[in-house]
């Protein structure tokens, strides 16, 4: 493996290549808003239609050599992916539509099945509504009681509080949520001793895994979660894919709440019988392109050290942040060792503003509550700015982002 | 999707001025509005009497567009009956969602071109649609 160089990472994404900044003024050229969704590098594009030009079948189904080598390349994806996350070998991995998908098939298929009155889900205003939200009506249904994790200023929950409060409680049945990277601060949790003291504990953990496989090097199988929710498409990979990964024990305790094809083993006019994890939760035809695309991904950061790339976008997020906070009035939010995600805040600025300014200077980030509505009244903010980088972005991006906010102050602070 | 300069000098302009700002006092309509993808709200309360909106403010806590088109929605509104109030912030509904071209001399003019960026319509008709409300609030039989 040679040597780091943008330009060469860059080159490999055609969406940064086609650009038509000076035809169109809106089109986005300077695009950091990764931690929404990433770019897809060439070889991506061309796994999704190699695969449907050339292996295209249904998977699981047919039986013809067509059907098989689908089936087989579907099955090849599964192992690279499992692969790449570390995958503990008593685990299974079940393909899914995205993080969002997999945090519902734990709450709907196991904390539905498993939770009653006097259980309880343990959960923090700072998580994204594909937690929080999921989790709130299963506790309505279920009758569970929601608890508040103890968590510092900036969401992190600390272990041994977190152990206090756990061992404090008398509840047979405790669900703890929490995400691993958080998408709006960056800030990453200590899942590791977090999952440790959560099992220790007799509770049950589920990682909302979103965020982390762009910025952290995964190994599920020494993170100890019982439940790992994750997608494709912020690791470069295609939108509509992702996964959950999760002990085969827990898995045998979900009844399965989808019903179709391929998730049955055998049918009667009456009855049927479910087949074996994890096919028993891919009820219908699965997103097998998008499997094969997603393992092309990984291919593709096969060919980089993760270390370089993480290197890359740390001197990034620091530039950002400190020209950022250079300019009076700026506030980048979070604390300690980050994701490359920054986010800020302006006294007096509303972040659309910010936000719309910096679009028509061409620079894409993200502005508003970022799907966490709870942590921003947790924060004392409206919403924030936020810029979130990839290896590709370049520090001449950076300081068009600086640029651009500093015009913006002078132009809105009122 | 051709350009539209949403800082524009006069959206600015109206973005920071204060008039309509705030509550109305003894108000014979409420309404609310929120943009469930940021999380901005707006209040509006008007006055009613004798048929006419004599007062109407907004309460705000947006961006410069949500504060520039709640100054356009004041300024269009008071002084007129509430079916001409109601028909005029129908129509520039309409104007901000592209549906219909903007008349001549309208205060709304300069966000006209709003459709051209349709993540920020919301923004814009924040406040139009909370007047709505505000207005239908005005004449329920409570009231
Ligand atoms: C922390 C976190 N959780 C969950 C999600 C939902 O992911 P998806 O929309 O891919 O299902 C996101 C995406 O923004 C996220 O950042």
């Amino acid at each position: 493996m040679s040597e780091f160089r943008v330009a060469g990472f860059r080159r490999r994404f055609p969406a940064l290549r086609s650009c038509h900044r000076n035809e169109a003024p809106y089109a986005p050229a300077i695009y950091l808003d990764n931690a929404a969704t990433t770019h897809r590098p060439d070889a991506v594009i061309e796994a999704t239609r190699d695969f449907y030009t050339y292996t295209n079948a249904n998977v699981h189904r047919g039986l013809y050599r067509l059907a098989d080598e689908a089936s087989e390349r579907f099955e090849a994806a599964r192992t690279t992916i499992a692969q790449f996350f570390g995958m503990p070998s008593d685990s299974e991995l079940i393909f899914t539509s995205g993080t969002t998908d997999s945090l519902n098939i734990v709450a709907n298929g196991f904390a539905q099945t498993v939770l009653d009155h006097r259980s309880e889900i343990w959960i923090s205003p700072f998580e994204h509504h594909a937690n929080l939200v999921t989790w709130q009506q299963v506790a309505r249904k279920s009758r569970a009681t929601l608890r508040k994790l103890p968590t510092d200023p900036w969401g992190l929950v600390d272990p041994t509080a977190l152990e206090k409060e756990l061992s404090s409680s008398i509840s047979p049945l405790k669900i703890v949520c929490l995400k691993h990277v958080c998408n709006v601060l960056g800030t990453i949790q200590d899942i590791q001793n977090l999952c440790r003291v959560i099992s220790k504990n007799g509770a049950v953990s589920v990682i909302d895994g979103a965020q982390a496989p762009a910025h952290v090097e995964l190994d599920l199988s020494s993170l100890g979660a019982d439940f790992y929710a994750t997608g494709a498409h912020k690791m470069y990979g295609p939108m509509g894919i992702g996964a959950l990964i999760a002990r085969r024990d827990r898995l045998e305790q979900i009844s399965p709440f989808r019903y179709g094809g391929n998730m049955i083993s055998s049918v009667t006019f009456e009855s049927t019988e479910f087949a074996e994890v994890p096919a028993r939760f891919e009820a219908g035809t699965p997103n097998a392109a998008g499997a094969v695309a997603w393992a092309a991904a990984i291919d593709f950061l096969r060919e980089y050290r993760r270390a370089d790339l993480h290197a890359h976008e740390h001197r990034l997020a620091e530039e950002a942040t400190t020209g950022l906070e250079s300019l009076l009035g700026v506030k980048v939010l979070g604390c300690g060792l980050k994701a490359p995600i920054v986010s800020f805040v302006v006294a007096g600025v509303h972040p659309h503003d910010i936000a719309g300014w910096l679009d028509q200077k061409g620079v894409a980030v993200r502005a508003g509550a970022h799907c966490c509505h709870p942590m921003m009244a947790a924060l004392g903010q409206v919403g924030t700015t936020r810029a979130s980088f990839a290896p590709y972005n370049t520090l001449s991006e950076v300081s068009a982002l600086v640029q651009g906010v500093s015009e913006a102050l002078r132009k809105f602070r009122l | 999707m051709t350009s539209f300069d949403l800082y524009q000098d006069l959206i600015l302009d109206y973005a920071r001025s204060t008039r309509g700002r705030g509550q109305v006092e003894h108000p014979t309509g409420r309404g609310q509005g929120r943009v469930a993808s940021c999380g901005d709200q707006a209040l509006v309360t008007v006055r009613v009497e004798g048929g006419i909106v004599t007062e109407a403010k907004v309460d705000c806590n947006g961006c410069a567009v949500s504060l520039a088109s709640a100054a356009m929605l004041i300024e269009t509104v008071e002084g007129k009956s509430v079916d001409q109030a109601r028909h005029a912030v129908g129509s520039a509904i309409a104007v901000f969602r592209g549906e219909r071209e903007v008349a001549s001399e309208a205060v709304i003019e300069p966000l006209a071109g709003i459709h051209r960026l349709p993540s920020r319509l919301k923004c814009a008709s924040l406040s139009w649609h909370a007047m709505l409300a505000a207005l239908d609030d005005s004449e329920s039989p409570g009231n």
